[in-house]
Parts: C-alpha cells; structure tokens; sequence
C-alpha cells in the first residue's frame, strides 16, 4: 500500500463515514420531528394536558395481552377526558410497541422519557420487560406502572420510582385460592407451570402455602418457551394425585387439548389459571374437557360472574360483551382477568395526581407525587376500581384484592367462590419507601 | 506488512460521533449511546462474517457470556465495574474457544447449525437455573455498582453511558482496522478465500479460527458486559435466536467493509426500527419492508466498495 | 409397570411429532439443501397454511379444502418471493438472508393483522380417542403423523426418483453446466419453490387441527426445520425424514428421564455432538454465508 493510497483511502473513509453521520443526523432531525408532530394541539388554551406514557405488548409474544390493554387504556383515557380530566387538564396517551421485548421495553421507556417527555409510564405485562424497563425508569425519575402481576415490584427487585396498585401479584392471588384449593380438591398436588418467572412465581407461592396448610406438591414440571406439543411431559404427571394445577402460556390450546387426551374421563381435579386460556374462547375445539374443572379468576369473564353496576359499566365501557368477547367480534375473547389492572392504575394516578397537587415532572412535584401515593391504603371499589376493593401497601407498591374462583358449567365459567381480601396477604421485608427519591 | 496511522482512518466514526455529542438533544444521544454498545457486537460479529468467511447462528451466546459474566460476577463476587467487565469478556472468550472449536470442526451449514445449538443450550440452561441467572425474568445490577455509577460523582448517568459506548467503540474500530490490516488479517483473509490451499501451506486453519473466534469473543463480550454494566439488567432474552441473527443483518446492511459496516449497518437497522416504533401500527412491518429494501441496495453497493479499493466478500 | 405405559406413549408420540417434522422440514432441504437457498420465510408459509385453514373454518368449509387450497395458496406465495425478490439478485446468500428475513417480518404481521393476536384453532374432522393398554391417544393426531410420514415418503421418492431431483441440484451446483445442457435453470428453480412451499402450507394445513394457530408459529417452525435439514445431511431428502423423527423420538424419551427443560438441553446436546462426531459439512467444502 503506497502512500498516496492511504491518503485517498483515509480521505474515503471520511466521505463515506461522513455521509454515515449524515444519514444518521438527518435521522435523528426527523426523528425528532416526527415526535414533535405527534403530539397533538393542547386542547383549551393555557390547559397543558398532562402525558402518560404506555408501554405495550403490540407485538410478540404478549400480543394477546397488550390489544386488549391498550383497548384499555384507551377506554379509560377517553372517560377521563369527557368527565373533566385530570386535576382538570385532559389527559394525552403515548402508546409504544415493545414487542414484548426488554431490550426494547428498556429503548421504549428512554423515547417515552426523553423524547415524549411524558409525566407517567403506564408499564407492560411480561415481567422481563418489567425487569428491564425498572431501572431505567428510577434512573430517568418516572413513576412506572407495573399491571404484570409479577413480583419484582413487591419483593424489591426494582426501585422507588416502580408501583403495581393495579393489579395484585401472583403470590397474592395463590396465597388467595390455595386454601381453597387444598380444603375443596385435595391435598396431593402436581403442577405444571412455564420455565420462566411467572410460572416460578407460582411454583414458590403454591410451594410455600401447601407448606403453611400441611398439602404436599408431589411434582413441579416445567415447560420450556417455544413448546408446540406436550403429551411427553405428561408422562411426568403422577396418577394418585388429587388435584392437577397447570397454569400455562404460548401454545395453551394444544396444551389442553393433549391434556384432555392424556389424562381421559379419569381425571384428578383441575385448577388452573386462567391464563392458560386467556383471550382464548371456552367453545375453542378441544377445550370442552374443561367443563367440571375450575379456575381462578382475576375478574370474572362472564358477566354474572360479578355483576355490579361499576362493573356493568366498565364492560360497557370497553366494549366487551355479557361472555366476555369484543362487541364487534365474538370469537375476539378479552383478557378479561388481567386487563382491568390498566384501568384501574390509571385512577390510581388520576386520584394521586389530583391528592398530591403534582403539576408537571420536576423534583418536588415528584417528591408529592410519589409520598402521597406511599401513603395510599385503600382504594374503595366503585366506578374506578370496579374489580372490588384493594388494599396497598406503600412499602411492598403493591395492591392486595379479591380473587374469584370460577367451574365451567354448560361451557361457561360460574363464579363459585370470592376470596377476602385477608386471604391474600403475605409478609415481606421489602420497604421501598427507605430508598432516596432523587 | 506493518499496520500504519492510515488504517486507523475508520476512527473518524467516533471522532464524528464525539463531534456530535454536544449538538444531540437527549433522546437521539440516549439511542445513540445504545448502538454504539450494540455495534462493537456487530464488529465482533463481523469479525467471523467477513474476515474468516464464517457465518455463524450463535453470537448471541458470546454477547451473553459477557452479560452474565459481568453481571454474575458483580452481584456474587464483587461491586467492582471495571473488574466485572474483565470478568464478562473473559467468560465470552472461553465460549468463544468452544464456538471457535466448531468452527475448526465443521463448515458450512452445518457449522451454522451447530452454533445455534449450542447457543440455544445455553439460552434453556440460563432458563433452566433461574436460581443463579433470574431466567427470562432477569436479574437487576444495583445502580452504584454499575460502570455509569462509578462515573455518577463526575458526570450525569446519560454522559457518562455516551462516552463509556464511544470510547469501547473507538477501541473496537481500531483494533478491528489494524487487525484486517496486519498480517494476521491477511491470512484470515486468505482462509477465508479458500482455506484449502492455505492448509497445504502448512498453516494452522484452526488456530487461526480459534483465534478469529476469540478476537469475536472479546469484542462480542465486551458488547454484552457493557450492556449490563451501563443498562443495569441481565436477562435470558439477550440469549434467543434473533439476537444472534441480528448481528447477521447488522453485517449484512454495513456491507463487507469490514471497517466501518458493522457500525454503519447496526445504526441503519436500528434507526429504521426506532423511527418506526413511532407510529401508531404495524411498525415491524415497516422494518420488514425496510430489510427487504435493503437486501436490494446491498447490490447496488457495488461502486462503494470499489471505490474504496475493497473487494466483496464473496466471489461470483 | 406405569413407566412402560409412558414409555409406548412416548414412542407413539414421538413418532408422530417427528413426521410432523419432517414434513414441514422436508421444503426446506430442497430450497435450502438442493438448491442452496436460505429461504427463511419457510416457517411462516407454514404458519400461512395452517392461517388458511381457519380461514376456510371460519367460511364453514369443510377441512379438506384447506388440504387443497393451502398448499396451492402457499406455493403461489412461494414462488412470488422468487420471482419478485430473490431471482432479481440472482439467489446471492446475503442478500437473499436480508430479503427472507424481512418478508419474514412482513408475513408476520400480516397474519398478525388476519388473525388478531390470539391463538386460534381449528376442529379435528374426525376425532377418535384411541385407547392402549394403559394409555389413549388422539386418533386424529396419529392419522396426521401417518399423514404427514406417508407424504413425506412419497416426496421422496419423486424428488430421487425422476429427472426433477437432478435438476434441481443440477440447478445450483453448475448453473452454467446446467444451462449449456439446455436446461432452464430459472424454471426448475421455480419448481423447487413451488413444491417446497406447497409442501410447508400442506403441512401447516394438515397439522392445524393439532396445533394452535398463532402469527408467531413460523419461527419456530422455521428454526426446527433448519435444524432438521442440517441433521439429516444437507439436500438428503431421505435423511431429513430420519432426523426429523430421530429427534421427535429423542424428545419424547428425554423427557421420560428429565425435568423438561433439561430434557430439551440433552436433546440440543445430544444434536450438537452428532454434528461434531460426524464432522459434517467438511467433506463439502468451501460454503459461505
């Protein structure tokens, strides 16, 4: 290589490095552009409406959690605006596609933050997007919205800046159903649960109440992502139990149906999660032997499950009929056990923005913001909490509530059992409000 | 041949990218920051794609090592940044010996294969002892212990994360410039081209793999140690298939310029991605379309590579 | 006594999921292992039978017209992919990688746009729970393994049995041999992509009953399926079939020992050191990309 080449080599390198750079500057120009566009003309002259961020699951694996979120979302954002918004401003919802993602839930709360400079991040369902999503989040100083159920909110994992009131985690909801379980169906138990933390979060909540009631879990089965058939992991299910407790997500209709098969007329009981079939219509082919058998519920699906008028008028609200199903499409099934968590966190804000006096995101408002949420104890049920009352702990940032435990009857799930709050508690040494703010 | 201050004429990147720091507005830095950490994974991605000519579906694996290795050793070890960084690269290059044993083993297809096996292992072994790694759910590094956290009593998180990326980065792109300028670059290339003839030689074909493997190793580790060193989060969904075909469309978009595609590759598939994660549907779609449009103007890149006085990577 | 009852379930069951895969591997050695194509959209022509399948449910049709018209449907799109995109750059491995890889993209989300994003499924036109000694078994399930086995034998013996086999390698190999033969290259390889598509909608058809369809089935799909291929040997035809219930049975029988996740380590592991031990791929020479 002689020496004028290296020149013209170098003097290339910067052309194309430059135009690169260009291309990059450019990017970043219309990047910006377009966020500034998006937000729409402030409503009422001088009434800055006041910006929540909304991470969802609009692709991946969560999908069918994250559309009827962001139906939602949007449901509640639009009754809060025709009843006099927020502390009186209207209220302005920013969605973003995570893809069920936490490389990109961590990117989505950076643009939410940074970009969108909203006030408040209305936060994801799957708990590594949660994980992951957290510390960016403390960093950035927004207050993040968990409705995941997960418990890296209540068992410190996370930081001051991360809440769940939304929605009760699943350690709540098993402390909740398992005494139920183990007087009603039995003591020997096996379960079956997905290799990842929402199935292990189960594992250990069952675990340590069979421990306090004296029932034993006699096998734990996990089963890898990405599975698309089932029947040789059921060759690990014991034949003398009593109960078989499966909680399942990714390919739940073939899971059920092989179950059906595997498992014939002589069944143990089964209790399951609904998430095993959430979204996912009981006439669905295969799912009939599921009648007689039983699931909790975060909310019941059929509408006599619960019937109140704050409930009736939620359903309304969201578009979803007396079985559960969008309006527009029946065989379009809602998450209905999981999905009220978005709307009840949004009044959760709304009720804390309008105790605390927060105006705009700064430190000391902030500072109200968070303290006045922490002190927060109860949230009465009604119009903006219309799964039932919950209890918070400021400490742990999570809701304790009612869990329903429903049997499917002629095809439908009957409502057949309503947990006390009491029933949900646990001890935990975690204390959040021990951390610095800022 | 002996490497010269001319190959290092790829620096110009970050030099531009340290250019731009005080005209970025926050969110632009924030994401560029990002890519920056994303694209030394792409150069030592590229390490293998371009310069040995091996295509591998395992990177991911090595991006993880250096994640989990960085992250394992500050939260069971110590709170040590910079020693957490050693210990993730060093973890990467062990895994990189292994992928690198492949290499030296089987070709082709099936080398591809191979390595997405034994990534994929290592993905359902991190699933499978979530007692040690958080399995998907992952696993948050405290904030102090973090390399931005060092940093913290000097300069504001985001500025420190910027310049930590770009410094990483410019030791990526000059080492990966006098590595395909020295003499050891010549030979990958040559193994590469035709590997037979190279072998009657009398050359080593799997030393020099292994060491490919391990310069990728080093460079793929440190991209993933970084990336829980300055995000503070390690978790099973940096191990799946798409992270390690990510790096294959990086390199495939950069083009085989070995020097400056992997950067400019990450940050044109990245951009595209964040530019559509604006709109209010079908924004994957979008970057679908967009790879689709890219596939065809990698082949009209032609004249690029000419003009800078490199040949393809691949013969007709 | 119990663990022989599980051990014939894990036999049966193993067999059919493994001629579930070869089928659906079975398109992707010819595109892929003939013809040297790295079409990563196979996964989600797939997923795109199996979607047409509901569709045709859903206007009240009776299953066999999926059988008919996915593989039809899927081919089209098959060939399209080929004709639109990748003959314009001539099949080069990069680009092709690029291409395939965003209409991946793009295939995915428009089922996610037809489909909604929850799993939807398909009845069993017929639906007899077969009964063993100690064990029952849908009948379904194993008429669509034999299904799928018998068809995948019969591919077999077309594709080494005719002219069309040689071609079709005959096509990529030597393209310019090929053509000084008289042999127009550019339409075998249309064929190839036709049958290799029609293949996998055939199989996302015929195995819709039994599983769930979801926009996001292909890619695992996909990587099975690559997997599979590289098992048996690239462009074995027969060997594909081999792999493919080889490693069904290897599921099965792992998870009779181990805790499921382990069980699929040991099965990846397992793979993993076939390849090594046999050092495949080096006899072949120099492969890029």
């Amino acid at each position: 290589m002689n020496r004028r080449y290296a020149l013209s080599s170098l003097l290339k390198t910067g052309i194309v490095a430059g135009a690169a750079a260009g291309l990059g500057g450019v990017a970043g120009y219309f990047s910006s552009r377009l966020v500034a566009e998006r937000s729409p003309p402030v409503k009422e002259a001088g009434v800055k409406p006041i910006r929540i961020g909304f991470q969802v699951h609009r692709t991946g694996i969560g999908a069918p959690y994250g559309f009827w979120y962001e139906r939602v979302a949007n449901a509640a954002v639009s009754y809060i605006n025709r009843t006099g918004g927020i502390a009186g401003r209207p209220v302005e919802l920013i969605a973003e596609d995570d893809e069920t993602s936490p490389a990109k839930g961590a990117q989505v709360v950076e643009r939410l933050v940074l970009a969108h400079n909203v006030d408040f991040i209305l936060g994801a369902l799957f708990s590594d997007v949660v994980l992951a999503s957290g510390p960016r989040a403390g960093e950035l100083k927004r207050p993040y919205f968990a409705v995941s159920e997960g418990t890296h909110v209540p068992f410190g994992l996370l930081n001051r800046w991360c809440f769940q009131p939304g929605i009760t985690d699943v350690p709540g909801q098993v402390t909740a159903v398992a005494k139920w379980i183990f007087e009603n169906l039995g003591r020997r138990v096996a379960m079956i649960f997905p290799d990842y933390a929402f199935g292990h979060d189960h594992r250990d909540a069952l675990t340590r109440a069979a421990e306090r009631y004296g029932a034993r879990i006699v096998e734990k089965i996990p089963i890898p992502p990405g599975e698309t058939s089932f029947t040789k992991y059921f060759t690990r299910i014991p034949r003398d139990i009593d109960v078989l407790y499966h909680v399942m997500v990714g390919d739940v209709l073939t899971f059920v149906r092989e179950l059906g098969v595997f498992l014939g007329r002589d069944r143990p009981e089964l209790f399951g999660f609904i998430d095993s079939i959430e979204a996912v219509p009981l006439s669905a082919p295969g799912l009939e032997y599921l009648e007689g058998t039983y699931f909790w519920e975060g909310f019941p699906r059929y509408a006599d499950g619960y019937d109140t008028p704050y409930s009736r008028f939620y359903r309304e609200s969201v578009g979803v009929d007396e079985n559960g199903a969008d309006k527009s499409d029946p065989s379009r099934v809602s998450a209905y056990s999981h999905m009220f968590g978005v709307w009840e966190t949004l009044f959760v804000i709304k009720e804390v923005v309008e105790q605390s006096g927060y105006s705009e995101p700064r430190r000391e408002d902030y500072e109200l913001f968070v303290n006045s949420l922490e002190e927060m104890d109860w949230f009465n049920e009604g119009l903006w909490h219309p799964q039932g009352d919950k209890l918070f702990n400021g400490r742990l940032h999570q809701s304790f509530g009612h869990q329903f435990i429903s049997t499917v009857r002629n095809g439908r799930l009957v409502v057949i059992h309503r947990t006390k709050i009491e029933d949900s508690l646990y001890e935990h040494a975690n204390d959040y409000t021990k951390q610095p703010l800022f | 041949m002996r490497p010269r201050l001319s190959n290092l004429a790829p620096l110009v990147i970050p030099l531009l990218l340290a250019a731009a720091y005080p005209l970025l507005p926050e969110y632009p830095k924030a994401l560029a920051a990002r890519i920056m950490t994303l694209s030394i994974y792409s150069y030592g991605y590229a390490v293998c794609f371009h310069m040995i000519g091996v295509m591998s579906l395992g990177h991911a694996a090595l991006f993880a090592a250096g994640m989990y290795g960085a992250g394992l050793y500050t939260i069971h070890v110590s709170p040590d940044p910079l020693m957490a960084l050693a210990a993730g690269i060093a973890s990467a290059v062990s895994l990189s010996l292994l992928l690198g044993g492949l290499a030296a083993r089987v070709r082709g297809p099936y080398l591809m294969i191979a390595t997405l096996l034994a990534s994929q292992t290592i993905y359902l072994a991190a699933l499978h002892f979530n007692e040690v790694t958080g399995g998907e759910q992952g696993l948050v590094l405290e904030r102090e212990a973090t390399l931005v956290g060092v940093f913290r009593p000097l300069m504001a998180e985001a500025d420190a994360r910027y310049f930590i990326s770009l410094l990483t980065l410019s030791a990526a792109v000059a080492g990966v410039s006098l590595l395909s300028a020295s003499r050891l670059g010549k030979l990958f290339l040559a193994l590469r081209d035709d590997e037979e003839k190279l072998e009657s030689l009398g050359y080593n074909t799997s030393l020099l793999k292994l060491t490919a493997f391990s310069v990728s190793g080093v460079l793929s580790g440190a991209s993933g140690a970084l990336q829980a060193l300055l995000y503070s989060y390690v978790g099973a969904g940096y191990v799946g298939i798409f992270n390690s075909v990510e790096p294959v469309l990086w390199t495939l978009v950069g083009g085989p310029y070995v020097q400056v595609g992997p950067f400019l590759g990450c940050l044109l598939v990245n951009v595209l991605g964040d530019l559509a994660r604006g709109l209010p549907r079908g924004h994957v779609l979008v970057v679908g379309v967009g790879l689709v449009a890219f596939s065809f103007a990698t082949g009209r890149l032609g004249w690029v590579y000419r003009l800078l006085g490199v040949s393809r990577g691949r013969e007709e | 006594m119990t663990s022989l009852e599980n051990l014939g379930l894990a036999l049966l069951d193993g067999l059919v999921t493994g001629s579930v895969m070869a089928l659906v591997a079975l398109g992707l050695t010819i595109v892929f292992g003939i013809m040297n194509i790295a079409n990563l959209t196979h996964g989600e022509l797939y997923m795109l039978g199996a979607m047409t399948s509901w569709l045709l449910f859903q206007a009240a049709l009776p299953f066999a017209s999926a059988l008919l018209l996915a593989p039809l449907l899927t081919a089209a799109v098959a060939v399209a992919i080929n004709v639109l995109i990748l003959q314009r750059f001539g099949h080069e491995p990069g680009q092709t990688i690029l291409a395939t890889f965003g209409l991946l993209l793009i295939l995915q989300q428009t089922a996610l746009g037809i489909l909604g994003p929850a799993p939807r499924s398909v009845p069993a036109p017929l639906n007899p729970i077969l009964e063993f000694s100690g064990f029952s078994y849908s009948g379904f399930n194993l008429l669509a393994g034999l299904a799928c086995l018998l068809l995948a034998l019969l591919v077999w013996v077309l594709v080494e049995r005719s002219r069309l086999g040689l071609l079709l390698r005959a096509a990529q190999e030597n393209r310019l041999m090929a053509e000084s033969l008289a042999i127009d290259t550019g339409r075998v390889i249309l064929i190839g992509f036709a049958l290799s598509g029609g293949l996998a909608g055939l199989a996302g058809a015929l195995t819709s009953p039994i599983r769930q369809i979801h926009f996001l089935m292909g890619l695992d799909a996909l990587v099975v399926s690559f997997v599979v291929v590289v098992l048996g040997g690239v462009g074995r035809i027969g060997g594909t079939i081999a792999a493919g219930l080889a490693l069904g049975l290897l599921e099965s029988l792992t998870a009779l020992l181990l805790a499921p996740t382990l069980a699929r380590v040991l099965t990846l592991a397992l793979a993993l050191s076939y390849i090594i031990a046999r050092r495949l791929g080096v006899a072949r020479g120099v492969w890029r990309y």
